[in-house]
């Protein structure tokens, strides 16, 4: 790692060389490395050192992207002059954009010291651990476990500098029987000393256990629990296709139809918490902008969208502090995503059912139609009857096609733990109880 | 840099190492989008470094680096290689098919090189596509884009190969979206996600005619707002060649790839039905369904001399006559079957090991012309341009969502136009009802850049030859 001197000498030389220009720049550096098992070997072991430079300049309305992974002198005076370059050729801007304003903070040290040089026996030793939890029970086991460090840096020409560093784990585990039934897990921490491997790959080859299918059902509506990693899956969706303010302002989200509508009942409440400590807490957005806990669905109403830095210019909204990329500054994303629980144990919500069906996580799923956001997509890695509260007989794979909203307005309860699901970004979630929940075909395993 | 990384070879042989390859790889990247007649943005990246890969008693063990001073590699080298001892005690020991070394040179084929076209030219291409779509009432955002790469490869292994490549990318596309009070619809070209893509140069872009291909993509997406949805039922249905190429990526490409088949990508991408006991045997298809994996193809999106161990670009058949013959493979994976590699393995980047990846994989034409087909349909639907897609993880169940349908009665298409229409079935059966596909004239090599696949996430661009083709009683639509 560089450390936040590195950085402002590197502010220092870039304001010499884009000299002339406005500009934010977001700089990172990183070690990323992961080990991959499959069949209870380990496979792929990788270590990966990057660093990344965007920089936004603007001139006259002007604006540019440039990226480069040199931080050097050298580098950096290809980029003014491959600036210089493609600025002729950049029309105005149809509205007056403005870099985003000064804002000072102290570092955000967050990363945990104890992640920044981690030897590959570490990682072998969590596949050892998962390992033995597959033997125990005849599986076989897949996954993978990473450890990251990075530090990330915005600056501008307007004064504004940001200095965060951030650690994590995360990793995913399959158990599979001789049957292919298996079962899953994934999770995310900021070090290794916040994960309970032993625990969770304990759970994960009980289920993996009891998934040999004896069972099918037929396409139809039926009362569900959906597991965390299921209930990750439908609120990935619902963020990536309904809460991007950009498509809501020119009325190419369903949020169109339900902001500010009810969408389920009283107890849903869905957040984007930069001080949820299970997440990585991200302290500034793309362009630096200041994140605060924003509420998305706040007790069954859909309260917000996301409005990233350059909608929030064209619109005259104000920047939620979800922008992603300097290259799209219309795209906004809930970084710290929390769906909060109900008041209800675990074992209640399934003890509540006589017949139902237990979904623990769903593949490959996408949007059939985004103006009523009816997705399909398939169950894997376990579904199972519920009969008289408790998981019962496994059942071969379901395809469903449902409406999100119609989901959650049959939304009956929510289980009072929480997980940390590492879906595309980490995202904390409780099981859930859903009535008339449709299947819409079947699969041969 | 060639030198460097021959001298790291010869390094990690002295220290044991069974097998190590290395790879420099610089890319440049333009990427121009242009949204309702105004630059949304424009970007260059160049992004370069090298990765090492090492096999150590019969353990992988990889280490990459953007800094590129020789400390920092030799450093990238000796991390590989501890690596590679500790999983060398953890696996059950990985052997490489054989392959000769090479010492070569390739440079994908283009006319005229699209860094050297000026900018502002390409912007204004979009700026006109665009602003004719946005003349349509209810098309509210109209969108192009641009996307350009030249990428520069080194590969060294320590069985002598060196080669170096120049691949040269090209991809572009236009959609209109349209919305009313109660509903919204797109409509794309050439392809939707982006576009389509090719290893060729700017004269691929110039060809396309997205400016003269605008006022139908935008009045197609108007008037599917006012369309009704199929019924749904089984019908009859052609589907187009864009689309095909999805179906053959979903429900051909992956399941193909060996390294599913052998449970490597159990924890991510998923498994696959087509395990070695059914090679050579299943009946995948109807006898005219021959698809094959070809990245010799000039301009193919998943073209290349080489793949990232240095195995030559090649041919092979998928399927043939309907039979299910062949994988996609790596070294590692072939040998496992007794076989050789066909020169599957790719990496998207210096930063990623090379893993089993599509390259162009093809449903070979038939015989018939598109109307030819038509007229085989009593009633049923022309199928076109992708929306959605999900399939299972053994890739068996799936369902795909277009942009529209036609509607065929009588062997004419009549006209009247549906919106949303989706298909679904399961993978062989699919397959066997296939009793029409178009000929050479229809068929086109599209450019898929975004196929996901393994942990770390690498995403690969990859190419599917296709014809519009036939398939007798499919499921359409879905209850809700």
């Amino acid at each position: 790692m560089r450390g936040e001197q590195f950085y402002r000498g590197l502010m220092r030389i870039m304001n010499d060389v884009f000299a002339g220009y406005e500009f934010l720049a977001s700089v990172s550096d990183k070690k990323r490395e992961l080990t991959r098992f499959a069949n209870s070997e380990i496979h792929q072991n990788v270590s990966v050192e990057e660093s990344g430079l965007s920089v936004m300049i603007m001139k006259n309305n002007k604006l540019l992207v440039l990226r480069s992974n040199d931080f050097s002198q050298g580098a950096l005076k290809s980029l003014r002059e491959k600036a210089d370059e493609m600025i002729e050729h950049v029309p105005e801007l149809p509205y007056n954009f403005k870099m985003p304003p000064l804002r000072m903070a102290f570092p955000f040290e967050k990363a945990d010291l104890s992640m920044k040089n981690v030897p590959p026996s570490k990682r072998a030793e969590i596949f050892d651990l998962i390992k033995s939890k597959a033997d125990e029970k005849e599986l076989k086991a897949f996954g993978y476990v990473a450890n990251n460090f990075e530090e990330d840096v915005v600056m501008s020409t307007s004064g504004l500098f940001l200095y965060a560093t951030y650690s994590a784990v995360d990793y995913n585990i399959v158990m599979m029987n001789d049957s292919g039934g298996s079962s899953y897990t994934s999770g995310f921490a900021k070090s290794f000393n916040d994960i309970d491997i032993e625990e969770k790959a304990k759970e994960v080859s009980r289920l993996a256990s009891m998934n040999i299918p004896r069972a099918e059902i037929e396409p139809g509506e039926y009362t569900v629990i959906l597991g965390p990693e299921a209930v990750a899956t439908m609120f990935f969706y619902f963020s990536y296709s309904a809460l991007n303010g950009m498509a809501y302002e020119i009325g190419t989200s369903s949020a169109v139809k339900y902001l500010g509508k009810k969408i389920g009942p009283e107890f849903l409440n869905f957040y984007d918490d930069p001080k949820e400590d299970r997440l990585m807490g991200i302290e500034f957005d793309a362009v630096g902008g200041e994140r605060k806990k924003l509420p998305i669905i706040e007790n069954g109403e859909f309260k917000n969208v996301l409005y990233a830095y350059g909608t929030a210019l064209r619109f005259g909204k104000k920047p939620t502090g979800n922008t992603v990329d300097l290259e799209n500054l219309d795209l906004a994303f809930p970084l710290n995503p929390v769906v909060y629980g109900g008041d209800i144990p675990k074992e209640e919500l399934f003890k509540g059912i006589d017949k139902g069906v237990y979904i623990h996580r769903f593949h490959y799923v996408n949007i059939v139609d985004p103006s009523e956001l009816v997705l399909t997509g398939m169950t894997r890695d376990g579904l199972f009857l519920i009969e008289n509260g408790e998981i019962s007989t496994a059942l071969r794979n379901m395809r469903f096609n449902i409406s999100f909203y119609d989901m959650l307005s049959k939304l009956r309860g929510m289980s009072k733990e929480q997980e940390v699901i590492n879906s595309s970004v980490p995202i904390v979630v409780p099981y859930a109880l859903f009535e008339g929940f449709r299947f819409s075909s079947k699969t041969d395993h | 840099m060639k030198d460097l990384l021959r001298d790291v070879m010869d390094y990690l042989k002295s220290q044991g190492a069974d097998y190590a390859d290395a790879r420099y790889e610089e890319h440049h990247l333009e990427n121009i989008t242009v949204e309702n007649a105004n630059l949304k943005s424009l970007s260059y990246d160049l992004d370069r470094g090298v990765g090492i890969r090492v096999l150590y008693k019969g353990g992988w063990g990889f280490a990459a680096t953007d800094k590129l001073g020789k400390d920092h590699i030799i450093n990238a080298a000796k991390l590989a290689l501890e690596i590679a001892k500790e999983s060398s005690l953890r696996s059950n020991g990985v052997e490489l098919s054989e392959e000769k070394p090479h010492k070569d040179v390739f440079r994908s084929p283009f006319e005229k090189d699209p860094f050297d076209i000026p900018t502002g030219e390409k912007i204004d291409l979009l700026k006109e596509a665009t602003s004719l779509m946005m003349k349509r009432e209810n098309v509210k955002r109209s969108v192009g884009n641009m996307d350009f790469r030249r990428i520069t490869k080194i590969f060294v292994n320590t069985e002598g190969s060196e080669i170096g490549q120049l691949i040269l990318i090209s991809g572009a596309g236009i959609s209109a979206y349209a919305v009313s009070e109660e509903d919204f619809q797109v409509r794309s070209y050439p392809s939707s996600f982006g576009g389509d893509y090719a290893t060729r140069g700017w004269e691929f872009v110039e060809q396309m005619d997205l400016i003269g291909n605008a006022e139908k993509v935008s009045q197609e997406a108007e008037a599917l707002l006012k369309a009704d949805e199929i019924k749904p039922g089984e019908y009859d249905i052609i589907i187009d060649g864009q689309q095909m190429a999805l179906q053959v990526h979903e429900s051909c490409g992956h399941p193909t790839e060996l390294d599913r088949v052998f449970g490597y990508e159990i924890s991510f991408a998923g498994g696959s039905f087509l395990q070695p006991d059914k090679l050579n045997k299943l009946r995948y298809g109807s006898e005219i369904v021959n698809i094959t994996a070809d990245a010799t193809i000039p301009g193919g999106l998943g073209s290349f001399g080489y793949d990232d161990e240095g195995v030559k670009a090649q041919k092979s058949f998928l399927v043939k006559d309907g039979i299910f013959v062949g994988y996609l493979m790596d070294r590692q994976t072939a040998a496992k079957l007794g076989m050789k590699s066909n020169g599957a393995a790719r990496a998207q980047s210096w930063r990623n090991i090379p893993i089993i990846r599509m390259t162009n994989i093809n449903l070979l034409p038939g015989k018939e012309t598109l109307d030819d087909l038509i007229s085989g349909i009593d009633y049923g639907f022309l199928l076109s341009m992708n929306k959605s897609w999900s399939i299972d993880d053994m890739r068996v169940n799936f369902q795909f969502a277009t942009e529209i349908a036609y509607e065929i009665k009588g062997g004419k298409l009549t006209g009247k136009i549906f919106k949303n229409p989706v298909y679904h079935g399961k993978t062989t059966e699919f397959w066997n009802s296939c009793d029409g596909i178009a000929n050479e004239s229809h068929w086109h090599v599209w450019g898929l850049p975004n196929c996901g696949k393994g942990q770390p996430m690498q995403v690969m661009y990859v190419g599917h030859g296709t014809s519009p083709a036939r398939f007798r009683n499919i499921k359409v639509g879905v209850a809700r």
